[in-house]
């Protein structure tokens, strides 16, 4: 699978938050990262279909970002995501499956399958607005992997998550991306240094790193750290 | 016996782990999924409330009819704009829950969501109308499409004041901005029947040379309101 955007820009009124960004991702994991305000989830709403470019173009294989197609094959999780206040874990996932038009006694055993995957299985009848921050994230990202997608974009995964269900986590997406084109932002340097084979630095709406990340090009972290400052 | 050799034969030939299953499994095509399955699938996912007040509208018609008592045509009449708030509530649920962004980025998308629940809804209020209006009809001796237009103006009125009320920035913040249209609707009704006098008996005149045209008038502002909150429920995601 090729993911291609192309050319893509985001203008608001007097604020251009996406300026004529271009890039290819195929499966693996792509690590974006960026400070607050450089553009990051703005990037990825679009990428998701969420949010309307201004100009250019994002497809996937040819199908593209606004079709029913991609988003059959799209798993997305937001920075920030709400519940209907009813609903325990389970009936969220399965409820985000219908969605995503998976018959039904699959999603029963797929929601049964992830919630075990990120540790919810004795919390699966519980209401989600008795979570912690870190369960509800959890819960969010067994949403985002019901449908198997082939692209997987997660917006800050991590934000909310302990130490121990962190390494979990990117064990997890280590495993998925094999098959799978994984985007995922986040503020931790050591997550991407971890699991990402890729890596998008974004500044004030532009790209300033694509590719690998190498041992021989210096410290992420530093190099991150001295973009940002 | 032969369950025997079948569980031996498993034992020593043990079925290799599956190689690309995974990859060949998304390969495989998303199923169709009609239109009408869609619609149905979110019926479960409308709280019992909007379905317990169409109820109880019925309920109410019904045990007016049986009792035959005229008041409970002023009943209903009164009941109907607050199921159109409770529709109109229902169709932004998602906005208010913080639900946009994830239906958005789904298959059918935030924007069949919200188009799914407003027909379940208006279908459940055509439902009850066509219940309730021959019933209440049967104890007042007025026709039932008299009594219909009745009921239906005051559910198209707060439904017509509601939908852009709820996509304002107020309406964004408060689940109470239609009920307090419904109840202003309800108030009306209440006061004019009870002490409008020449009024009361005015408006009844009018609704009985114009009323079809007028649920007409404010049927088709309904519509072209809820086509707005069908097309901006995924600008505001």
């Amino acid at each position: 699978m090729k993911l291609k955007v192309d050319r893509i820009t985001k203008q608001y009124k007097n604020k251009i938050a996406v300026d004529r960004i271009s890039f290819e991702l195929t499966e693996g994991v792509t690590g974006l990262l960026g400070a607050n305000g450089a553009g990051k989830t703005t990037l990825m709403r679009m990428m998701s279909g969420i949010l309307t470019p201004t100009s250019g173009e994002i497809t996937a294989d040819g199908i593209p970002v606004n079709s029913e197609e991609y988003r059959a094959i799209l798993g997305y999780l937001p920075q920030d995501f709400g519940y209907y206040p009813e609903f325990t874990a389970r009936e969220f996932v399965k409820y985000i499956a219908a969605l995503k038009g998976i018959e039904k006694k699959r999603a029963r055993k797929k929601t049964e399958e992830l919630l075990e995957l990120v540790g919810l299985t004795e919390s699966a009848g519980k209401k989600i607005k008795t979570f912690s921050g870190g369960m509800k994230q959890r819960v969010g990202i067994a949403q985002a992997l019901v449908n198997d997608p082939k692209i997987l974009i997660l917006d800050e995964p991590t934000a909310g998550l302990d130490p121990k269900e962190r390494v979990r986590f990117r064990n997890l997406i280590a495993d998925i991306s094999k098959d799978t084109v994984v985007l995922f932002s986040t503020h931790i340097v050591s997550d991407i240094e971890h699991i990402a084979s890729n890596v998008l630095m974004m500044r004030d709406g532009q790209l300033i790193h694509e590719g690998e990340w190498n041992g021989k090009q210096g410290d992420l972290e530093q190099f991150y750290m001295e973009e940002f400052k | 016996m032969a369950s025997d050799y079948k569980d031996l034969l498993n034992e020593a030939f043990s079925a290799p782990a599956p190689k690309g299953k995974d990859a060949f499994l998304k390969n495989i095509r998303p199923r169709e999924v009609s239109l009408f399955a869609m619609i149905w699938q979110q019926a479960a996912y409308i709280r019992v409330t909007a379905w317990l007040l169409a109820a109880l509208v019925v309920g109410v018609a019904i045990a007016g009819a049986v009792l035959k008592l005229e008041s409970a045509q002023n009943a209903v009449t009164m009941l109907m704009p607050f199921t159109a708030a409770v529709a109109v509530i229902e169709s932004n649920r998602s906005r208010r829950c913080g639900m946009s962004e994830l239906e958005t980025a789904t298959r059918f998308s935030l924007r069949s969501v919200v188009l799914a629940r407003m027909t379940l809804l208006g279908a459940a209020a055509l439902i009850v109308l066509l219940i309730a209006a021959p019933v209440i009809s049967a104890v007042t001796c007025e026709g039932a499409v008299f009594t219909a237009v009745r009921m239906v103006i005051p559910y198209l009125l707060t439904m017509s004041i509601s939908l852009p009320i709820e996509r304002s920035s107020l309406g964004r913040k408060t689940d109470l901005s239609s009920l307090a249209v419904a109840s202003v609707v309800a108030f009306v009704i209440y006061y004019v029947s009870n002490f409008g006098g020449a009024a009361f008996t005015g408006y009844l005149q009018v609704i009985g040379r114009w009323g079809v045209l007028i649920a007409l008038g404010l049927l088709a502002l309904t519509a072209a309101q809820q086509w707005k909150t069908i097309n901006k429920s995924e600008e505001l995601a």
